[in-house]
């Protein structure tokens, strides 16, 4: 993390209103083929795809979530499905986002292992084989895709603040964390980091966990802990809502459904 | 590109080429710099990434603004400020004159500049007189974050490998590798000392000649000078000859006792008890008199040719390159 958020490019140009965000996804081809909800189902996929790549290649959580959050935002801009003229498909992308991230966040791999575990992994979909020269050429492309701007704020320090200063046991507060970083890398798989800042996030997060650990929480005056932040009680339950729905759209995904989706859009190349 | 035109080529690298040129819109002048695709196999290199990533947050009248970047006909285009000169080449510049408060002005942009960049938690890791532009207007700006880093708290260890030898600081040469905003400020405080001197202050010849100047100039720092100075990696290895501390007044004998508190409080030898860009700021010495010049009034380097291309030069990768970069010759004078 650098910079100060407030006045960060994720905040003046990456965080949209629903509208608008719906807007942009829907300006793009492949929602002549996918449903919303399909949509939401092949990002997981591909989540999922970028997660397994960077356990691969032993990376930090937070470099696993700008790598997810560079992603996401270069389709917002662009389709899913691959055109004919450069033909990048999604998944040479995904591996560039985790490429990339990883020197963003100062922890570089090389590239050639990028693409060792990607062929390896049997992650490719159409291609036998990812070249690290196709890697290194479709940086540039999501350079561009991503206006330049390359620092990724993420919830994980504020979550980690709070739940210091909600001074539970030690015992209750490793459960804790757990629980509420669990559901924080659950948000990479949806649009959320490009809805709301990261403390929100956060602080939903621990509204959620709280919900779901009272036991934990037995000792504390969770409303008046609660009350002591500046933030409207109601954005924080839109954002739970917004959670909750994420675990929705979660439980009905099918892998295998989904492979199917994705090479329906493979082949519907235009 | 139709907003900019190209005028002149001022410079080639490794990767990239370098073109003056204008800003069609506001006919200001500024620099483009081309890196061409497909140059190298590892994409781009991890110093142009640091400098796009953090010069597109980073914006401040005493850092140098990356007005744009676009990629063009296969080709990625930086779009700097384009600056006349920079620091170390005035400083080199026997023929400029300079007076108390034309010091005072430069350092007061220097700390600006560095403490706009702390406060955004970055660390530029590479202050030195040949990092500090100067535009047309005299305004000094920070330039080069090819070394920058997020700063997020001690708790991650980065290389100790940074900053140009003469102006990296004691607990860097002993190879910590928990540091923070002190290395800028001790940078700082050995660019204020030869800007007073018209030399470079600690000038070591090797790493560990570094530490010996510094302890001969300063004195070598006890156990209660720097608490966990005897913890850091390198000191366990090292015996140092005991230097007394001089004081500072016998080295500097034109400067005022409110310059040499600052100083000193630059160059402490505790990270920890070293002064910070932000109080810094809020020294006596900027309040007293004489007032810090006017940027537009600043000596300006007459003689010598304008060196934009000098801003925008690569550099190795981020272990590698202090270490490439300390064994460079140095032309003095």
């Amino acid at each position: 993390m650098a910079a100060s958020f407030w006045s960060s490019s994720q905040r003046k140009t990456w965080l949209f209103t629903q509208t608008q965000l719906d807007e942009l996804i829907r300006a793009q081809k492949e929602n002549c083929v996918l449903t919303s909800l399909e949509r939401k189902h092949v990002m997981i996929y591909y989540t999922g795809m970028i997660i397994s790549l960077a356990k691969a290649l032993k990376l930090r959580q937070q470099i696993i979530s700008t790598a997810c959050v560079f992603f996401k935002r270069y389709y917002l801009r662009h389709s899913l499905v691959p055109q004919r003229n450069n033909g990048i498909e999604p998944t040479l992308m995904l591996a560039t986002c985790v490429y990339l991230a990883c020197k963003v966040e100062e922890a570089p791999v090389h590239i050639k292992s990028v693409s060792q575990v990607m062929t390896s992994n049997q992650m490719l979909g159409s291609q036998s084989s990812i070249d690290p020269s196709k890697i290194s050429e479709c940086e540039f492309y999501l350079m561009e895709g991503l206006e330049f701007y390359m620092i990724v704020f993420h919830p994980y320090n504020a979550v980690i603040m709070y739940i210091k200063d909600l001074s539970l046991s030690k015992q209750d507060r490793t459960v804790f964390l757990q629980t509420a970083w669990m559901i924080v890398n659950d948000t990479y798989k949806t649009d959320l980091p490009m809805l709301y800042p990261p403390h929100m996030i956060a602080l939903a997060v621990i509204y959620l966990t709280a919900g779901m650990q009272e036991n934990a929480l037995k000792d504390v005056d969770f409303a008046a802990w609660f009350s002591r932040f500046n933030v409207g009680h109601n954005d924080v339950l839109i954002l739970v809502q917004h959670l909750l729905d994420m675990y929705q759209v979660m439980s009905l995904y099918v892998e295998k459904d989904v492979s199917g989706l994705v090479s329906r859009l493979r082949s519907a190349q235009v | 590109m139709d907003k900019y035109q190209k005028e002149n080529k001022i410079g080639e690298g490794t990767y990239a080429v370098v073109y003056s040129g204008i800003e069609l819109s506001t006919k200001r002048r500024i620099a483009i710099k081309k890196i061409k695709l497909g140059q190298f196999q590892d994409g781009l290199d991890p110093p142009s990434i640091r400098e796009i990533k953090f010069l597109k947050e980073l914006k401040h009248t005493n850092v140098l603004e990356l007005i744009d970047v676009f990629a063009h006909k296969k080709s990625m285009n930086m779009i700097l400020e384009l600056m006349d000169t920079d620091l170390e080449v005035i400083i080199k510049n026997k023929n400029v004159v300079f007076n108390a408060g034309d010091v005072k002005s430069w350092l007061l942009m220097t700390l600006r500049g560095t403490y706009h960049c702390h406060r955004n938690f970055i660390l530029h890791r590479d202050l030195k007189p040949n990092n500090l532009f100067i535009a047309a207007d005299g305004t000094l700006k920070l330039g080069d974050f090819g070394l920058a880093r997020d700063f997020a708290g001690c708790s991650k260890p980065m290389t100790s490998q940074v900053v140009t030898r003469w102006y990296r600081s004691p607990e860097l040469l002993l190879r910590g590798q928990y540091y923070g905003h002190g290395v800028d400020i001790w940078a700082i405080g050995c660019i204020f000392a030869e800007l007073m001197l018209r030399t470079p202050y600690l000038a070591g010849d090797s790493d560990l000649g570094q530490l010996q100047t510094i302890f001969r100039a300063l004195g070598t720092p006890t156990e209660e000078d720097w608490p966990g100075f005897s913890d850091l990696p390198d000191k366990k290895n090292l015996e140092f000859q005991m230097f007394p501390r001089t004081p500072l007044k016998s080295l500097f004998t034109a400067a005022g006792s409110d310059a040499l508190d600052l100083l000193e409080s630059m160059l402490t030898y505790d990270p920890l008890k070293r002064i910070s860009a932000f109080d810094a700021l809020d020294h006596c010495y900027f309040r007293n008199a004489p007032a810090p010049t006017k940027p537009e009034k600043l000596p300006k380097n007459a003689d010598a040719p304008p060196q934009p291309e000098k801003n925008l030069k690569r550099k190795a990768d981020d272990s590698e390159d202090a270490a490439v970069k300390s064994k460079l010759p140095r032309m003095l004078f």
